[in-house]
């Protein structure tokens, strides 16, 4: 199937025109959710927090929305914030990656309602804009697809994660980017990723990566498998972080991994990546999307219904009860592997036709429900 | 599931000592046949519900329970053929703070 998408100023594409309207400052978040309600294709990026954050934790917050602010599918991003100072770290950010941006204070603006009125005019011209853009022809290995899992299963390990895992080596294949992440589910399985690269530093960066999240429950005294696998995961057959990780990780195909990357960072150079962030999904998908990703495949059995604001993600599921009770949230059902005995290699295609139809245009289930939401990690606290 | 779909036991790779129930509940005493890595059928000795372990043969208490050819957890308690395998027999060995200090030996 031919790909197609918008290409921007500065060479890169995006699968979508999408208007980010971002809250610098948690003040602006009810603003934000109204400014973005009133305009079709606005999407609401409303962290929490943005005010008495220092360091590191810092750092990660403001990369994190500018990553989110100027994701290739977004054609313009305004920035609001309680006072600009706060605001202008990150529409600075999103500006010097050539997307369009423009910056409103609500103490400079006189109040919410002013804003909101001039907030929509901007975003209303944009709209005019980029409803005049046109797709044209892109190949695979312009994009980065996210691969993610939540609301896991047994059957995510079977089906779901393995299917798109086909679809990942295919990506990796023709010069393409993917980025796995949820590095705590890829406990137990640390030898067989490792075995993926001869490089020796991105091997200790590997096991590194995935011991810091065993090292975080040694320090709390505490049995991660009482946090992850979730009462889901467990109500759905999984009993331990390795099986859950052993079904994670097959998500991210066979091929050589490139690197680790840190949270929100976009990958440096074609190929398949490691991010270090959490694994819950809204927070990691926080992270995917801000690293640049074009779509997120998500694998999923018991059934999670969240998307990113600006990276739409595909949920792909092989439990057929899933399939049946919980069918407004899923976009690929697979679940003939299980019922009809299709093969994985079916399955795969059918994931490599639902990402394509999806990038050419395709609305994802999350878009059409407004099933999107971002979280930012904190790394440190507030003063 | 509305559907009924017949019970079936998903071997992941050769060396696994234990499978996964696909397909509806099965009823103990039911004989389920194996399908993927394996072949072959196992009776079932307690009801299995959809996507839970099975244990392929008798496993001692202590056991390393393996899945897709790896180590998933150890067993805390004997199982028999047969049985259902989740976290009433089956601990993790991965991220226990609660049993392991904070230098992690």
């Amino acid at each position: 199937m031919t790909l197609t998408a918008f290409r921007r100023a500065d060479g890169r594409v995006g699968i979508r025109n999408y208007l980010a309207v971002i809250a610098a400052t948690d003040a602006a978040n009810p603003v934000v959710r109204r400014i973005a309600a009133a305009v079709p294709s606005a999407v609401a990026i409303t962290p929490l927090y943005g005010r008495g954050q220092l360091g590191e934790d810092l750092a990660l917050s403001v990369r994190t929305m500018i990553g989110l602010g100027s994701n290739p599918n977004v054609y313009g991003t305004l920035v609001v914030s309680l006072e600009t100072v706060a605001g202008s770290r990150v529409a600075e950010g999103i500006a010097a990656k050539a997307t369009r941006c423009a910056l409103m204070g609500i103490q400079e603006e006189g109040g919410t309602p002013k804003l909101f009125e001039k907030a929509v005019a901007v975003l209303r011209e944009w709209k005019r804009e980029a409803d005049a853009l046109k797709r044209s022809p892109i190949a695979l290995s312009e994009l980065v697809v996210g691969l993610e899992c939540g609301g896991s299963d047994t059957t995510s390990g079977l089906v779901a994660n393995p299917a798109i895992g086909l679809l990942t080596d295919r990506i990796i294949d023709e010069g393409g980017t993917a980025i796995f992440s949820e590095p705590v589910e890829c406990l137990g399985g640390e030898a067989a990723l490792v075995a993926r690269t001869p490089d020796k530093a991105v091997q200790e960066k590997i096991r590194a990566t995935v011991r810091k999240y065993e090292e975080i429950a040694f320090r709390a005294g505490v049995d991660l498998n009482k946090t992850n696998p979730a009462p889901d995961n467990i109500r759905g057959g999984l009993t331990t972080i390795e099986e859950k990780s052993l079904g994670s990780i097959s998500k991210a195909g066979t091929r050589l991994i490139a690197g680790v990357i840190g949270y929100g960072e976009a990958p440096p150079r074609p190929g398949l990546y490691l991010m270090d962030a959490p694994a819950p999904a809204t927070e990691n998908i926080t992270a995917l999307g801000a690293g640049g990703t074009h779509l997120i495949l998500f694998g999923t059995g018991v059934g999670n219904s969240i998307g990113c604001p600006v990276s739409p993600t595909v949920k792909i599921c092989g439990n057929p009860l899933t399939c049946e009770t919980f069918a407004e949230h899923i976009d690929l059902d697979l679940s003939d592997v299980i019922t009809e005995g299709r093969s994985l290699s079916a399955a795969g295609e059918a994931v490599n036709a639902a990402a394509s139809a999806v990038i050419n245009g395709e609305i994802t289930r999350c878009e059409a429900l407004g099933e999107v939401e971002v979280a930012i990690s904190r790394i440190g606290e507030s003063v | 599931m509305n559907r009924a779909i017949a019970p079936k036991i998903w071997i992941i790779a050769p060396e696994d000592n234990v499978g996964t129930v696909v397909g509806n509940e099965a009823p103990a005493r039911t004989i389920v046949p194996l399908i993927g890595a394996v072949s072959g059928s196992i009776e079932l000795q307690s009801p299995i519900p959809h996507g839970h372990k099975v244990a392929l043969k008798q496993l001692p208490i202590g056991t390393e329970v393996v899945k897709y050819g790896v180590v998933i957890g150890r067993l805390v308690r004997p199982v028999g053929a047969g049985e259902h395998v989740h976290t009433h027999n089956l601990e993790s060995l991965r991220g226990r703070g609660d049993t392991v200090n904070a230098q992690g030996d």
